[in-house]
């Protein structure tokens, strides 16, 4: 069992605002803490935010990561619980963007009692194609061109080889020299946590849902097609869909007004 | 200068392009065409995800709009273009954000070449991990045996003692050193030998659990790790089933060879905190210890004893080479009738040759031979040199006895009675009378019986037995009642204090009393001063040794001394006393 203290530092938790209402931030695949800062100024004021970065994403402490933990959602879950712990949160309104929404439900389903209300951000249960009955928007082929794409694009070449050069033993200290720029990822880490968002099937968890939760659904959105928000309100018992006049994926960081605006007419709900 | 308005966006050689708030294309120019295969009317308006294909689209909402949200630009994103007339267009798009306007402003360019630079490192990675792995394996595995070598255990020790032990784990630890394998390689060549830690590297490997490690850490010497709690005493049971799978013998090129094994063990996790480094090194002074106790054994490391059996493994050897380079040498300590200056044999005393240190008195040396065969073949050694030295001087004209110490544990040997018959019998003009056996140490010989066996034995071979030390031993009377000796020898301490303490000449008279009872020969031993040789004169003690006499030395020295105590040290020292 880590203590508080550890747990803030493993996954770089900060506290802002104050309220009697609490939100936990949290971000989607690809990113950190960081996407919500657009937002925060809306919220502050009368909200308690609880803000984190995934182990593996942002400013984390990556020495903490294992891929058998975090290669599945239920890893990343873990980390949402073991912070409502260690900060001892309750009737905790969960703000999941994308894939989050989706560990926020995991999380909640673990441990009910700890949370009142899930708002999710332009959420997918299921990225992948399963036709006749789901479109998610991806062929499997389209994903692993995505991890090429990954490959391509985060790493830098010296990152690339160093580990191979330096031996196994020095990935911890190579990876505490990450360079701190917005959203530089630790290729591998990255990959996994690509696998775990793109590659995973969660439709089932929908039923079990316990909590009141309303879909924020972007008009326009590939990754997360109305199609899917209309899925997941059918499937997910206590939910509402919002369908948004937006475009895009990232709808808390385009639209940063419309979504306070969202939250604040959720919780006065 | 030329103005600006003389050029166009179309004149340059890389796509330029402007998307709106609503991710519609609002400008193209030329290449942009030519690279997605759309005309400009197809294009004006379009969702810029029309270029983009699906993986691009992701990339472009979870890693290029996070940047430029919060940087307003960002550089060099590789992604692909969905072209109109052929699979997807490798790009580079760098983009900037007007977020005023909400524009985002692209430049795109062909990534072929990037592209073909990263297929070619991605291929040189390939290699160059297929050449870190072979170096890993080689760094970390015994070319010989195959098993992992000394830094694969090293490393796979600290990374397990990483873990707490109260996660349930332990393990035993087990130094294996083969018995005299020196001796395979010196007589049957390094070939064989190799051929034979081959061998021996399979039987243990086939002996273990698949969870177990077996390590070879040193030329003869091999690791164990044992996973799983033990019992201190089964982890020794099944490390010496295994050292007698070791001993049995291996055929090489149809010689049957012979070896054994000593092994030490110790166990994880311990009362007190242990350092990887420090178990290895209690595993192999255990190891040690089976050594000292006779090899082929497995010998546990006792936690409470942490002496340090290593070092004094490393000083037999160290005497072992000595013994082996002729560094030792008898000196010569005559014993003489006080009364009529007779000399009337010498007690043979070893001193070894250091060669740094010079020379060097048995008691600093002895103690680390106690009990083990380099002590007994010390012994041997200094019985076969006395007897030849004895049958120089006899045939020189020089009668005299020589007489030689002799541990208790040499005695106890199985083979000392054979052995002895077999010197002497290399010497046979020798009168064994000539011969004596001071028997030292009688009050800690643990199987006396035995003893008195090997000591009749000895005097029906003619051998002269001597008690020495005597009156030290809480058992002498005891000795004296069941053996029959030829003489006692008065212990140094007794002749030094008798002078002051009364105590002890009290005792000094009995043992000259027991020796008149039983009939044997009294030699007081000590004898450093003018006043003792006149004292034990008085008491009727004739036979004396000691400095006074004269000091232990060199063979070669003893038949000028010999002369010149005929000739006038006697009268000098001992003419005016009054017998």
């Amino acid at each position: 069992m880590l203590l508080k203290e550890e747990i803030v530092a493993r996954n770089n938790v900060t506290v802002v605002g104050s309220g009697k209402k609490t939100l936990m931030l949290a971000h989607g695949f690809g990113c950190d803490q960081q996407v919500w800062q657009h937002l925060i100024p809306h919220l502050k004021e009368h909200y308690t935010l609880v803000l984190f970065d995934y182990v593996g994403s942002g400013k984390s402490q990556i020495s903490a990561f294992s891929e058998p933990r975090y290669r599945t959602l239920e890893g990343y879950a873990r980390d949402v619980n073991e912070i409502c712990q260690a900060l001892d949160l309750n009737q905790v309104h969960f703000v999941g963007h994308s894939v989050s929404s989706t560990i926020g439900l995991l999380a909640s389903i673990e441990h009910p009692e700890r949370f009142a209300s899930h708002l999710m951000i332009c959420p997918s249960p299921c990225f992948l194609d399963l036709p006749p009955d789901y479109y998610g928007g991806f062929e499997r082929a389209d994903l692993e061109e995505l991890l090429d794409l990954m490959d391509r694009n985060y790493i830098g070449w010296a990152d690339y080889l160093a580990p191979l050069v330096m031996g196994p033993e020095s990935a911890e200290l190579l990876i505490g020299e990450l360079s701190d720029s917005f959203c530089s990822t630790d290729p591998v880490v990255a990959k996994i946590f690509a696998k775990a968002t793109f590659f995973a099937d969660y439709r089932h968890v929908l039923p079990k849902a316990a909590h009141p939760a309303v879909i924020l659904q972007s008009e326009r959105d590939t990754l997360a097609h109305p199609r899917v928000g209309r899925y997941m309100h059918a499937n997910m018992p206590g939910s509402t869909l919002r369908v948004l006049a937006s475009e895009g994926h990232c709808l808390h960081m385009t639209q940063p007004e419309l979504i306070a605006q969202e939250i604040d007419a959720w919780l006065r709900y | 200068m030329t103005t600006c308005r003389q050029f166009s966006p179309d004149d340059f050689p890389v796509g330029c392009m402007v998307t709106d708030d609503k991710r519609r294309i609002v400008y193209s120019n030329r290449l942009i065409e030519t690279y997605s295969g759309h005309g400009a009317q197809a294009l004006l308006g379009a969702d810029l995800f029309m270029l983009l294909s699906k993986a691009s689209q992701i990339m472009f909402e979870t890693y290029l709009m996070p940047i430029l949200a919060r940087e307003g630009r960002c550089d060099e994103i590789r992604l692909s273009l969905a072209t109109s007339f052929s699979g997807p267009l490798p790009i580079v798009v760098s983009a900037y954000s007007d977020r005023a306007s909400g524009r985002i402003f692209w430049s795109i360019s062909s990534a072929n070449r990037s592209d073909q630079l990263f297929e070619e490192l991605t291929e040189a990675k390939q290699l160059l991990e297929q050449k870190v792995s072979l170096l890993r394996t080689l760094s970390d595995t015994d070319p010989l045996t195959g098993l992992p070598n000394r830094a694969a255990l090293t490393h796979y020790l600290d990374q397990k003692m990483l873990q707490r032990p109260h996660n349930g784990m332990a393990f035993s630890l087990a130094f294996v050193d083969l018995d005299d394998f020196k001796k395979i390689n010196d007589q049957h060549g390094h070939h064989r030998g190799d051929r034979v830690l081959k061998v021996i590297a399979k039987r243990l490997a086939g002996s273990l659990g698949r969870d177990d490690l077996i390590a070879r850490f040193g030329a003869d010497e091999f690791v164990i790790l044992l996973n799983g709690p033990f019992r201190p005493g089964a982890a020794q049971e099944s490390l010496t089933r295994l050292a007698d799978k070791l001993s049995e013998p291996i055929v090489i090129d149809a010689a049957s060879l012979s070896l054994s094994a000593s092994i030490g063990v110790t166990c994880y996790p311990q009362p007190r905190d242990v350092a990887p480094g420090q178990l290895l090194r209690q595993a192999d002074q255990a190891m040690y210890q089976a050594k000292l106790a006779g090899k082929n054994q497995v010998c546990l490391f006792n936690i409470d004893n942490e002496a340090s059996q290593k070092e004094r493994y490393s000083e037999l050897t160290t005497l072992q080479a000595a013994l082996a380079s002729r560094q030792f040498e008898l000196y010569y300590q005559p014993k003489v009738n006080m009364r009529t200056g007779e000399i009337l044999g010498a007690e043979a005393l070893i001193r070894w040759h250091h060669p740094e240190e010079g020379l060097k008195a048995p008691g600093s040396f002895l103690p680390a031979l106690h009990d083990t065969a380099t002590g007994i073949a010390l012994g041997r050694w200094v019985i076969t040199q006395a007897l030849s030295q004895l049958q120089t001087w006899l045939d020189q004209g020089i009668d005299l006895r020589v007489s030689v110490n002799i541990d208790g544990y040499h005695l106890q040997h199985p083979d000392f009675l054979h052995e002895l018959s077999v010197t002497l019998a290399g010497f046979p003009a020798l009168p064994p009378q000539r011969f004596e056996l001071e028997v030292l140490e009688t009050s800690t010989i643990e199987d006396i019986g035995h003893v008195y066996a090997v000591l009749d034995a000895c005097r029906r071979m003619g051998i002269r037995i001597s008690l020495d030390d005597f009156g030290t031993g809480y058992s002498s009377l005891s000795h004296l009642r069941d053996l029959s000796v030829d003489t006692l020898k008065i212990d140094r301490s007794f002749v030094k204090n008798m002078l002051t303490s009364r105590n002890d000449l009290a005792i000094l008279k009995g043992v000259i009393g027991f020796a008149g009872a039983f009939g044997c020969d009294v030699v007081a031993e000590g004898v450093e001063t003018r006043q003792h040789s006149q004292r034990l004169l008085e008491l009727g003690c004739e036979f004396g040794q000691g400095y006074y006499i004269a000091r232990p030395m060199p063979a070669d020295a003893f038949h000028a001394w010999a002369a010149a105590w005929q000739k006038k040290e006697f009268k000098e020292k001992y003419i005016d006393l009054e017998h």
